[in-house]
């Protein structure tokens, strides 16, 4: 069995996939609003259809520089907590890439770095690489 | 949001609060050096209300808590913080009609830090507001570290 996904480069070594459902626009250096003390991973917000959505580096959260891109991911998924469907957006270095995975390519969650198990739902093999398969309603939950 | 706000300029941060939190708008220049009996922690200064000398506090527009008064804030608006009052230096501060029409949004759970006195956030004029109320800044600027 096959599904696709899609990468994202978000400045880290290897990419980061999520589901192709789950990616709803590429949104290319919108207006984005600064929120005095939050993480400086989690610090940016912008507006989309009258829905204020969080803006999260990914790649500074997981220890790459700061992405000076505005080239942004609007992605939708389940609230953890609420389960009603939230909007998240994640910087980019580059446009997203879409991939097919076969089940074949499947790999055990122990393949991944510890702090990536936390955030991951799943994880597969791509071009050498173990690619973790986004669990977005844990990335934009809190995480305190 | 049926009632009137305040809204405080603090650089290019916009802090809004109810009108009703605000007991009085003072100048800076009504800010004077600290005299209390005991010290007290990240006060900037004293300003006198009500017949008696109350803290006075700064933040900076990233909401840091600072140790001095930068030459920009100009008024001290005093809130009430149910033991008395506190002062709280902005910029300006300018009252507001209520914001009916206004959509206010939570701080995404993403964001969010738990000591924050941001209580959500709305689209105003050209920019982002944070909202929050006295008691929220009052236990903030008493008990967060300052930025020397």
């Amino acid at each position: 069995m096959t599904a696709k996904a899609w990468l994202l480069d978000t400045g880290l070594a290897t990419p980061m996939a999520i589901g192709q459902g789950e990616l709803l626009q590429i949104i290319d250096a919108p207006q984005i609003f600064s929120v005095p003390l939050c993480p400086e991973y989690a610090r940016h917000v912008l507006f989309w259809q009258q829905r204020m959505v969080p803006v999260m580096d990914f790649g500074l959260r997981m220890g790459a520089d700061k992405n000076p891109q505005n080239l942004l991911a609007l992605v939708g998924f389940q609230d953890v907590r609420t389960e009603a469907i939230q909007l998240g957006a994640i910087v980019l270095c580059k446009p997203p890439r879409k991939v097919e995975v076969d089940d074949k390519h499947a790999l055990q969650a122990e393949d991944l770095p510890a702090d990536w198990r936390a955030l991951a739902i799943a994880c597969f093999s791509h071009e050498g690489s173990a690619i973790p398969v986004l669990h977005l309603g844990k990335v934009f939950a809190a995480s305190h | 949001m049926n009632s009137s706000q305040i809204a405080l300029k603090i650089g290019t941060l916009m802090l809004i609060l109810p009108q009703s939190d605000v007991c009085a708008v003072e100048s800076c220049l009504d800010v004077l050096p600290a005299n209390f009996a005991e010290p007290i922690a990240n006060a900037v200064g004293a300003v006198t209300f009500a017949g008696q000398s109350w803290p006075a506090y700064c933040v900076s527009q990233e909401l840091n808590v600072m140790a001095s008064n930068p030459q920009e804030r100009r008024a001290c608006v005093m809130l009430a913080n149910g033991n008395g009052y506190i002062g709280f230096l902005c910029d300006d501060a300018r009252v507001l009609k209520p914001l009916t029409s206004v959509q206010s949004y939570p701080v995404p759970s993403a964001m969010s830090v738990p000591y924050s006195p941001v209580l959500g956030l709305l689209r105003f004029e050209e920019g982002l507001a944070c909202l929050s109320d006295a008691a929220h800044l009052c236990s903030f600027v008493q008990q967060h570290p300052t930025l020397q």
